[in-house]
């Protein structure tokens, strides 16, 4: 046939007939238009990832864990948009429903379970940067919706718990095919993943301590399905080079002179005993090295030093280095057994349960210590010192908190427990060189939501709601 | 070195071998002699000596000198030219007769080539079609030809996108039609009917940071006979869809019978850079007035006086984009020998070229060999055949490394003396600081390119009213593309390594063009006034392409630059194969030889549309009414015609657009499927564009005042836009029939011929052009279009954006914030100028406006304009082109560099008590006095767009050249017949508002429809030419 064609194109006799014999094919050799269920999956799991880490890259300076050593825009909270993360959360809830969708034709729901949960973690984290985002008239460009409405903060957290609770009965039906080495999370484990879906309706039942129809026994029930130990945790694994953690990029350009991560002074005052007493030997077995303090020469450098966010660099400073958290193979955490005692510490204690409280806060820090990889009897003097070990009915919702922030360094759910406890953290001052808009309004000090991504003010104007990087989202008013 | 491969060499010679066939004949004496006009007494090229009654004869060359074998029996030369009266002269026993042509009045239109090769008497066009002379386009010395035809074409835009080697122009005729950020709209090429690919191949590591040629490039100007410009639709109908944007109809030089000919060009050019953009030297390196630069950020230029450190005498500001620019170098050869039989004609032409940048380490080589023939087999057969091997092969630095790296460079350090320590590795003032002469030593990119263009033409006539036409053409193409960035050498601890690993990118584009042209046509005399000619065809066009990417990472062994010696390999390839049949069908009918109807139609079946519209037709009709010939004029009046045409042509889509996809790529162990961000749309239907034009040629005083007008207007609807769209939809862009496009214009060719003498001569020339355009709408749903820009600090961005009802080209930016009692009377695109500022009560100065991006100005000229002088005097000529441009805003990203690192002019009244005037945010007037301080120009200033995006309007001199043809003294003694000798100097002179480099440099290569922005690229830069030329 090819030579029939080439013939014809020879002697240019095609006069008549001209039907799609003579044409090439308009399909892209280079692609397919037949995804597989495995691939669509980790397809999905990786955009996941990138998004946590993404939206991290910048909640982080924010709660002030990294601080910039320019004094740049991020720091300053200036302009902050998150394009980027707003496109790998769409990105990823459409690889999701493109997955959901395959998963219905194929007969296996268990396909559609996780994806569900994919989506409902999507969903949570976007709209506790942006508050109302287009979910309901979302992902059907192929239908012609291409301008999509939003949904209030509101319904997208009924959305969350509906898509949970779809995806555990997804994950108890009968399926023809059920994922393996493809999920990058739990390698195909099922019951893992239902822990999870009860983690994340915790986690999201959680956040709404400001509303008057928050309800912490709830939360409870939720937790009891949910981890067990950190086993459990929600995370995926990177690998070496090149399928490496994107953190460990971060370290990778600190060295070659792009420079990044540089821990913030808050975070190095809120470990190094400064503000609370005891070292937290997190500081040198997680995140940094006290060996490694950047510093003139022939000065004496302290053991741990970080800048102070919106000023640049100062004299000396500490920036992330290959320990747990920015390691070549590290995992991007989703969620963990560490933040659902966290989680419980603090509903217990809500719900004036203080001796439950106790025992959750204790064994999320336990929980989390062992997971970076504290040595025991570090962990156990961290615990055993006085400004940890207040007892049960010294446990202080402030506490919590504090543990919690570090449990969750380098996560955007940092950024929302901040906003929830009204940025209360001792010593916690807004960045030098704020944006004047914190200035003006008598309300806050601190941002507290961003903006919408340029792309969709330019694409999406007639639904795009108004925004200002000091309004309150839904669940941070009463 | 170049070496082509075994096959090519065998090709070639092969090619040469059959060209090269019977060239001798035994003769038995010779006559040879000038053939000059008997007006100016200006010698002739071209015109045809015979010899009657034997069918052989020769015709002159450049100089009006031929030379012709006669047989024995022979007693007569005849000669004859278009335009001139035929004259007779018997030879008797001379060997030289010259001959003074008188011209005849009754034959003084031009030939001209029209769509598909056609010769047409210029004045039975319906359309505007211009030409431009062999002569106009080599004494320009460009390289690329697209850069030759600055100023010498009415209505087409041309756009240089820099100076360095073997960059890309791009030329856009009546303004774009095709909104899409990746269509073309830039006209076909068709060199000897053959369309050829005039594609700027991008690079596709990152965000092509390496400037790449336009295909058109590989023609070698001094193989060119004459182009002709089709502008409109109308012209360019029967070439089909890529000819929706006109075309460019080149011929190349052929031979002539019995004269065998050998020319030689040479040239030698030296470049520099002509325009710096200004700098303040007052202040030094520092940071809020402390001297340093030694860590971040303290390297701008916010320090203190330069007078006012310690130690003043052993420091000072290096003015470092001066020194790191040098004068560039450039050296052409070509030598060509043509000749022929009476039925055959073959011309051979090598060229060598050697160009070196402004900045040092860039080079572009190319090697040329082409071959063409013509042979008369029969008294009703001809065939026709060339092959041209083209191959470049460069050096290229990553586009803007050099102007960028000098951004940061700080200013009270040399630039040039140090750039490696000595041990190997960078040196660098600041310790992150990358710098520019290591970097351009050491990360490039080498590409080596191969191109092959053939084609082989048949004409049969059978009777003397049919003619079958049929070409044939290839266009092969392949381009190796090598990518180094070293990693670091490990040899110290501190080493500051351009990369943490160091990359190997290797590339092979190879694009694959044919095109199979069939067509038949009759011609019948209907009455005594009526002729008709009637013409059938068919054509099929088929590409594709392929580009492989192999690239690995993370060096072994430091310095050894190979895959092998990298641990972490990836691949990926891009396809695309597209063809697009075509049938049409043309009718001409002539009344009396002053009224001409022209009439086509064709349909077009592309693969790249979906099945139920693939299929399409446009029809076009053009008059051209030669009114002088029927109306009483004055006598001045020589000649007067107009010209109507109306007419439609489709255009299809790039390959695949019409599904949804999925790309694989492998992550831990696993395929990974992701969906394309681009939404196809299965019921994707052509684009169309009806356009219509009116025009008058009126000559004046024998000839010597000439003029020509066109007005213009064409809507392109339906386009065919990758429109993005919300990416909560679940796509980032989504290729629909989004929108239509309308042009209007106005072009204007005046020629003069002032005074006119047997010695002296003077033309003037005069082209003008004026487009403007309007988006008229867009799909439903949806406010604007991004094209591109880039970002602008501070996550806002300068845009190039649609907008329905607005002009194609609005570069929409963050403005400063202006006050309005009611925001309801806040326009959502316009600043208003007259709006009071808003003050900042916090800073004391202005402040930003938020979101509202507003349009700060327009990429498109409002007018483009040349004039061209010629003088000769005996053998002397000199000319000069001014080219205008006038309005068209560029953005000076230079400019928002320097306001943000404190060199800009303007920040040198940062101590100072400044005056801003304004208004509180509730709209209480007040005129503050501040010292504006580092923090006004680094967070307020250089964040506004509105302070950088300028007119960039300007005159310049393009060309001035002084051509002297050798004595016949020389001639008449030596085997030489002709030459002259030229010195030529472009760009030399510059009027223009805007501060900054020259404004003819771009930020995108000429594929782009992203206008309007300067980026970082190596500046346009002046030229300046010696070129001797040689006939033997």
């Amino acid at each position: 046939m090819k030579r029939a064609v080439l013939f014809l194109i020879v002697f240019g006799v095609a006069l008549v007939g001209c039907d799609g014999d003579l044409l090439v094919d308009n399909t892209d050799p280079n692609a397919t238009t037949d995804p597989s269920m495995s691939g669509l999956l980790s397809t999905a799991i990786l955009s996941t990832s990138t998004t946590t880490q993404g939206a991290a890259s910048v909640t982080s300076y924010y709660v002030q864990h990294l601080a910039s050593p320019s004094g740049s825009a991020t720091d300053q909270q200036f302009e902050a948009r998150f394009g980027g993360t707003w496109s790998s959360v769409y990105d990823g809830l459409g690889t999701a429903q493109a997955l959901i969708e395959k998963a219905d034709e194929e007969g296996s729901p268990h396909y559609a379970g996780i994806a569900r949960i994919i989506q409902a973690y999507n969903l949570g984290l976007a709209a506790d940067l942006w508050g109302d985002i287009p979910y309901q008239e979302a992902l059907q460009a192929d239908e012609g919706e291409i301008t999509p409405g939003y949904d209030s903060q509101e319904q997208i957290y009924g959305e969350i718990q509906a898509l949970l609770s779809d995806a555990r009965d997804d994950l108890d039906a009968e399926s023809r095919l059920s994922p393996g080495s493809e999920d990058f999370v739990y390698g195909g484990d099922l019951e893992k993943w239902k822990k999870a879906a009860w983690a994340l309706e915790a986690r999201y039942l959680n956040h709404r301590t400001e509303k008057s129809d928050y309800d912490p026994q709830a939360v409870l029930s939720a937790l009891d399905n949910a981890f067990d130990s950190n086993a459990d945790d929600a995370q995926m694994d990177y690998e070496d080079d090149p399928s490496n953690n994107p953190w460990h990029n971060v370290y990778l350009d600190e060295q070659g002179g792009i420079l990044g991560g540089h821990l913030s002074e808050q975070l190095v005052k809120e470990m190094d005993g400064t503000l609370y007493g005891p070292l937290d030997p997190r500081l040198q077995t997680a995140i940094t090295d006290s060996n490694e303090t950047e510093a003139p020469e022939e000065s004496a450098a302290p053991a741990f030093a970080g800048n102070r966010n919106g000023a640049g660099s100062g004299d000396f400073y500490n920036h992330l280095e290959p320990q747990y958290y920015a390691s070549e193979n590290a995992p991007i955490l989703w969620i963990t057994y560490a933040e659902a005692k966290f989680i419980e510490a603090e509903a217990a204690l809500r719900a004036d349960n203080p001796s439950r409280a106790y025992d959750a806060y204790r064994a999320g820090i336990r929980a989390h210590m062992t997971k970076v990889g504290v040595a025991d009897a570090q962990r156990e003097d961290y615990l055993n010192h006085p400004a940890v070990d207040v007892g049960a009915g010294n446990l202080t919702l402030d506490l919590i908190f504090k543990e919690k922030n570090v449990a969750t360094f380098l996560h955007p759910e940092a950024w929302v427990d901040h906003r929830r406890h009204d940025y209360d953290y001792p010593d916690f001052e807004p960045p030098v060189d704020q944006n004047p808009l914190f200035d003006q309004n008598p309300n806050t000090d601190h941002i507290r939501r961003v903006l919408y991504p340029l792309s969709e003010v330019e694409r999406n104007a007639s639904n795009v709601p108004e925004a200002s990087l000091d309004q309150f989202l839904w669940w941070d008013q009463s | 070195m170049i070496v082509p491969s075994t096959l090519r060499t065998a090709l070639m010679a092969f090619a040469l071998l059959l060209l090269g066939a019977g060239l001798v004949h035994a003769q038995d004496r010779t006559v040879s002699g000038t053939v000059t006009d008997a007006g100016n007494g200006e010698p002739l090229p071209g015109v045809n000596v015979t010899v009657p009654g034997t069918g052989m004869g020769t015709s002159t060359d450049q100089s009006g000198a031929y030379s012709v074998q006669v047989p024995a029996e022979a007693d007569s030369l005849t000669f004859s030219f278009v335009g001139y009266r035929s004259t007779t002269r018997a030879i008797g026993s001379r060997t030289e007769i010259n001959v003074r042509l008188q011209p005849s009045v009754e034959q003084l239109e031009d030939v001209v080539v029209t769509a598909l090769g056609v010769e047409r008497q210029e004045r039975s066009l319906g359309y505007a079609v211009q030409e431009v002379e062999a002569g106009e386009i080599t004494e320009v010395n460009e390289g690329n030809l697209v850069d030759a035809l600055q100023g010498q074409v009415a209505g087409a835009q041309i756009t240089s996108t820099g100076g360095a080697p073997g960059q890309s122009a791009r030329i856009v005729l009546r303004g774009v039609t095709s909104l899409d950020p990746g269509a073309d709209n830039q006209p076909l090429f068709v060199v000897d009917g053959v369309p050829i690919s005039n594609e700027t191949f991008s690079g596709s590591r990152g965000a092509g940071g390496f400037a790449f040629s336009n295909g058109i490039a590989d023609i070698n100007p001094e193989d060119i006979e004459s182009v002709s410009v089709l502008k409109g639709a109308s012209a360019a109908a029967l070439y089909g869809v890529r000819a929706a944007n006109g075309a460019v109809v080149i011929e190349t030089k052929g031979g002539q019978s019995n004269q065998t000919q050998v020319d030689y060009t040479s040239s030698v050019g030296f470049q520099r850079v002509g325009v710096y953009p200004p700098q303040q030297r007052e202040f030094m390196d520092g940071w809020r007035g402390d001297f340093g630069f030694f860590s971040f950020p303290s390297f701008h230029a916010w320090g203190p006086k330069a007078d006012t450190i310690e130690g003043a005498e052993f420091f000072q500001n290096y003015d470092n984009y001066f020194d790191r620019g040098g004068m560039g170098r450039n050296v052409q050869n070509t030598l060509a020998v043509s000749g022929g039989t009476e039925a055959s004609t073959f011309r051979l032409s090598l060229k060598y070229g050697d160009q070196k940048g402004v900045i040092p380490e860039a080079e572009n080589e190319n090697f040329s060999a082409k071959a063409s023939g013509t042979l008369n087999v029969t008294d009703d057969l001809r065939v026709s055949s060339s092959v041209r091997y083209t191959n470049t092969q460069g050096t290229k630095l990553p586009v803007d490394a050099q102007l960028g790296q000098l951004q940061y460079y700080p200013t009270s350090v040399d630039v040039t003396e140090k750039f490696r320590n000595d041990d190997g590795t960078q040196f660098s003032p600041l310790p992150f600081l990358n710098h520019p002469i290591f970097v351009a030593k050491n990360h490039n990119l080498t590409n080596d390119r191969d191109r092959f263009i053939g084609n082989l033409g048949l004409t049969y006539t059978p009777t003397d009213w049919i003619t079958v036409d049929y070409r044939f053409g290839n266009d092969l193409y392949q381009e190796d593309r090598d990518e180094v960035i070293p990693g670091p050498l490990g040899v110290r601890e501190d080493e500051n390594a351009i990369s943490s690993q160091g990359v190997l990118s290797r590339e092979t584009i190879t694009n694959r063009e044919l095109t199979s042209t069939l067509r038949l046509t009759t011609s019948r005399s209907l009455t005594d006034a009526l002729d008709a000619e009637f013409s059938v065809g068919n054509d099929v066009f088929d590409s594709d392409f392929d580009r492989v990417t192999v690239e690995g990472a993370d060096f072994g062994t430091p310095r050894f630059f190979d895959l092998s010696n990298t641990s972490d390999i990836s691949t990926s390839e891009g396809q695309a194969e597209r063809r697009v049949i075509g049938v049409y069908g043309d009718l001409t009918l002539d009344y009396g030889d002053y009224l001409f109807l022209t009439l086509t139609g064709r349909n077009d079946w592309s693969s790249t549309l979906p099945e139920g519209n693939r299929s399409f037709f446009y029809p076009s009709a053009s008059l051209g009414f030669v009114f002088s010939d029927v109306v009483d004029l004055p006598p001045v009046f020589d000649y007067g015609k107009l010209r109507l045409s109306a007419s439609e042509v489709g255009k299809d889509a790039d390959p695949y657009q019409t599904n949804i996809t999925f790309g694989s790529f492998p992550f831990k162990n696993e395929t990974l499927e992701t969906r394309s961000g681009q939404l196809g749309d299965p019921n994707l239907k052509p684009e169309s564009t009806v356009s219509y034009e009116v025009g008058v040629d009126l000559r004046f005083f024998d000839e010597r005042l000439r003029l020509d007008a066109t007005a213009y207007q064409s809507n392109s609807r339906d386009q065919i836009i990758p429109v993005p769209i919300s990416e909560a939809g679940g796509f980032d862009t989504f290729v629909t029939n989004a929108g239509e496009i309308r042009n209007r214009g106005l072009e204007l060719t005046v020629g003069a011929t002032p005074i006119e003498t047997e010695a002296f001569t003077w033309d003037a020339r005069v082209n003008w052009a004026k487009n403007d355009n309007e988006v008229v709408s867009i799909r439903e749903g949806i406010e604007s279009i991004t094209l591109s820009g880039t970002s602008f600090s501070y996550g806002g961005s300068l845009t190039m954006q649609l907008r329905r009802q607005l002009e194609y080209g609005n570069l929409f930016g963050p403005v400063y914030d202006r006050f309005y009692e009611d925001s309801e009377n806040e326009s959502a695109f316009r600043v208003d100028e007259s709006r009071p500022r808003i003050i900042d009560p916090s800073t004391g100065y202005y402040r930003r406006s938020g979101d509202g991006f507003k349009v700060i100005g327009n990429a498109e000229p409002d007018w483009t304009g040349s004039l061209k002088n010629t003088f000769s005097y005996q053998g002397v000529s000199l000319s000069a082109l001014l080219d205008v441009k006038a309005g068209g805003d560029l953005y000076n990203q230079v400019a928002a560099f320097h306001a943000s690192q404190g060199t800009l002019p303007i920040t040198t009244n940062r101590d100072e008590q400044v005056e801003f005037s304004g208004v509180y945010p509730d709209g209480t007037p007040v005129d503050t006095t501040v010292v504006p301080g580092q923090d006004y120009y680094r967070d307020v200033y250089r964040r506004v767009a509105e302070n950088f995006v300028e007119d960039a309007s300007y005159l310049k001199l393009r060309n001035v050249q002084l051509t002297y043809q050798l004595p016949s003294v020389l001639t008449e003694t030596t085997p030489l017949r002709g030459g002259s000798i030229g010195v030529g100097a472009n760009n030399i002179l510059l009027w223009s508002a805007y501060d900054g480099f020259d404004p003819e440099s771009r930020q995108f290569d000429a594929g782009s429809n992203t206008q309007g922005f300067q980026g970082l690229r190596t500046p346009a830069v002046e030229s300046y030419t010696v070129k001797l030329n040689l006939n033997f």
